[in-house]
């Protein structure tokens, strides 16, 4: 037995999901969230049923490749709860008579019962089911209400026999339809709406889209060094020194064992970047440098995914996506990139040809460095914004060039923007505050374990001096072109498992202005992290990642180069 | 070969305009159609993105967001305060 979820994009399929299973997945405030199925477990007449999530799809002639998942997946539906949105019956009642001619057992929610109330649309759901004839269930994803009927209605959800009908006649039929379920209440614009053309029209949306992001920059540096300073500062040399220096004096203060646990121990006592043991460096990196900007970020993105500023951001910004040959839409994997490049890698789903997917991919993994180097990069050049100013204008320089560079090299055109506006919503604290929980958790999961996993490694390579072989083989790239010492390779080395201790490695290296400005760049730019690198060769394809690794690689040396040259 | 009236949605000035035609291959027409945009359907320009940026229309209460090349095949009938109170 088999359940699935279908619906329109952006009608709340995934928060229906989660109420049904206690599978927490994300969700947000545009088209487009989720990107592939996601599965889980319901209890269905007494048996653990499987239960899927779609992504979301407007019609069952697939014209996207998420809609192309979702209708394959249908096929192998032994039940489908179409999700349709209340506030846009006429236009979700188009995949439902689609859904309702394919014959398979359906239940409809209704969804977004309340927002449809707010807006002054009535919909009478006994005529509609009479009309349909398939249970019609009014929900509120957000709170539950409607949950528990929905559920007890899956048991009357029966197979029709498929019927067919042509595009013109399904609309007809769904005017009829609307015409005797819905009535409509005239209103005038809500202050939402109001607010949403605004932020959408270039002459006012621009000023707010750079008071918007300026504020977000803000805010985002503002929560994350309070974090460090007052938080997680406090606790490391208040709590854990004293607990770390018994252990090293237990150890003996030296050692391989003290080595691999505490680090060097530099005059005498623990520097949490530098020492660059398991329980020091290992821990203090990803949990006082790297979360208090991951959590600041991340509280800061869920609010405006949930809020729907994103595809507005989007539309603002379609031109100039158009210069690197991509649309609007593609700023989206961007911004998530700038969270983690791994979830902005999957992200590039929603783009359709295999074109933009490249040029989305390359350019994220090349020049949008992740929250986890942003902290670090900081941490390191935060007293100087010159320098800091240098690194993220080269980058930005980079991603500008080298995506108007792929656009007139590649073969193809990339499409114009299509896409639904989501409408204002007031963020639901709890769904924000739960996805804020998901994404730290996600964060903390595995960066944790890879930076330990990091810090071993490099500890084991030094002691067998194969640093020291690297660094001599290398030499010419890295002193030679890019200006660097050869110790230097060290962290270009970590940075394949880990960028954000790859830029605390460079700390102890004494490097000039110039010098850290470079480094920083190249190792934002020459590869992406091992677990984006994963991601992406299954997202472009071996051949495709290839061709993107040698552009990261070429760019990256030439880059560095002529930084090199620069300072 | 079309009614002096009628006009891209691209071009439409009053702001407010009903479908008539879709000059595009069955492809596009299916494409338009998963958002509503189809023959008939009233909409309204709310914004048009300079630096051949895209226009936004409202249609059903919904706003949507569509790049010039497809705005250009979507024929409207303009319509003014007068033309809407008479019908």
């Amino acid at each position: 037995m088999k359940i699935v979820l279908m619906g329109n994009p952006n009608v709340g399929k995934s928060v229906i999901f989660t109420r049904l299973t206690g599978v927490n997945v994300i969700v947000s405030n545009y088209p487009g969230t989720t990107v592939e199925f996601t599965r889980g477990t319901m209890r269905f007449k007494g048996q653990k049923t499987e239960l899927t999530d779609l992504p979301g799809t407007y019609t069952l002639e697939p014209t996207s490749r998420a809609e192309k998942v979702a209708t394959k997946m249908l096929q192998e539906a032994d039940l489908v709860i179409n999700v349709a949105d209340a506030t846009n019956l006429e236009r979700n009642l188009n995949l439902t008579l689609q859904l309702i001619e394919r014959g398979k057992p359906l239940v409809v929610a209704l969804n977004m019962w309340d927002d449809a109330k707010h807006r002054g649309i009535k919909i009478d759901p006994q005529k509609l089911q009479k009309l349909l004839g398939v249970p019609i269930i009014p929900t509120v994803g957000l709170t539950g209400e409607g949950i528990k009927e929905l559920v007890s209605s899956l048991e009357k959800g029966s197979s029709r026999k498929p019927t067919s009908r042509a595009r013109e006649e399904r609309w007809v039929r769904i005017g009829e339809i609307v015409r005797q379920c819905q009535s409509l209440t005239h209103r005038h614009h809500t202050f939402l709406e109001t607010v949403g053309d605004l932020t959408v029209k270039p002459l006012t949306g621009l000023p707010i889209a750079l008071v918007t992001i300026y504020l977000i920059f803000k805010a985002i540096r503002f929560m994350g060094e309070n974090l460090i300073e007052r938080l997680f500062d406090p606790l490391f040399e208040g709590l854990w020194i004293p607990l770390i220096m018994n252990l090293s004096s237990l150890l003996g203060s030296s050692g391989f064992f003290h080595d691999v646990l505490i680090g060097k121990l530099i005059s005498g006592e623990i520097d949490f970047v530098q020492s660059f043991g398991l329980l020091t460096t290992g821990l203090y990196v990803p949990i006082a440098m790297v979360l208090p900007y991951a959590f600041s970020f991340y509280l800061v993105l869920g609010i405006l995914e949930d809020l729907g500023y994103l595809p507005r951001l989007a539309i603002l910004i379609d031109s100039l996506m158009h210069k690197v040959g991509l649309h609007g839409f593609a700023s989206i994997p961007m911004i998530l990139g700038i969270g983690c490049n791994v979830p902005g890698a999957l992200a590039t789903r929603v783009l359709d040809t295999e074109r933009e997917r490249f040029i989305a991919a390359t350019l994220m993994a090349i020049a949008v460095p992740c929250t986890a180097q942003i902290a670090m990069i900081i941490g390191l050049l935060g007293k100087q914004p010159l320098q800091l100013t240098a690194v993220f204008g080269s980058l930005s320089l980079v991603w500008i060039g080298l995506g108007m560079l792929l656009n007139r090299v590649l073969k193809g055109e990339s499409p114009e923007i299509f896409v639904e506006i989501s409408p204002y919503r007031v963020p639901y604290w709890n769904a924000v505050a739960k996805k804020l929980w998901m994404r730290v958790r996600e964060f903390l999961g595995t960066a944790i374990p890879m930076v330990l996993l990091g810090v071993l490694f490099m500890s084991i390579l030094y002691s067998l001096g194969i640093i020291d072989w690297v660094a001599a083989v290398t030499a010419p790239v890295v002193t030679g072109l890019l200006g660097l010492p050869k110790e230097a390779v060290s962290a270009l080395i970590i940075g394949f498992l880990r960028k954000d201790v790859a830029v605390g490695m460079l700390a102890p290296l004494n490097l000039s202005a110039g010098q850290l400005v470079i480094a920083c760049v190249v190792l934002a730019m020459y590869f992406p992290c091992v677990a984006t690198f994963a991601v992406l060769i299954k997202e472009l394809g071996i051949k495709d990642m290839f061709k993107s690794t040698l552009i990261m690689l070429i760019s990256a040396l030439m880059v560095g180069t002529i930084l090199n040259f620069i300072f | 070969m079309f009614d002096k009236e009628l006009v891209s949605l691209l071009h439409l000035r009053s702001g407010r305009g009903q479908v008539v035609e879709i000059t595009g291959g069955i492809g596009l027409q299916n494409h338009l159609d998963s958002l509503g945009i189809r023959k008939g359907k009233l909409v309204q320009k709310i914004a048009i993105h300079p630096l051949r940026g895209p226009i936004v229309i409202e249609l059903d209460g919904t706003r949507i967001a569509i790049g010039r090349g497809m705005a250009n095949k979507i024929l409207v009938k303009e319509l003014t305060p007068d033309s809407e109170n008479s019908e």
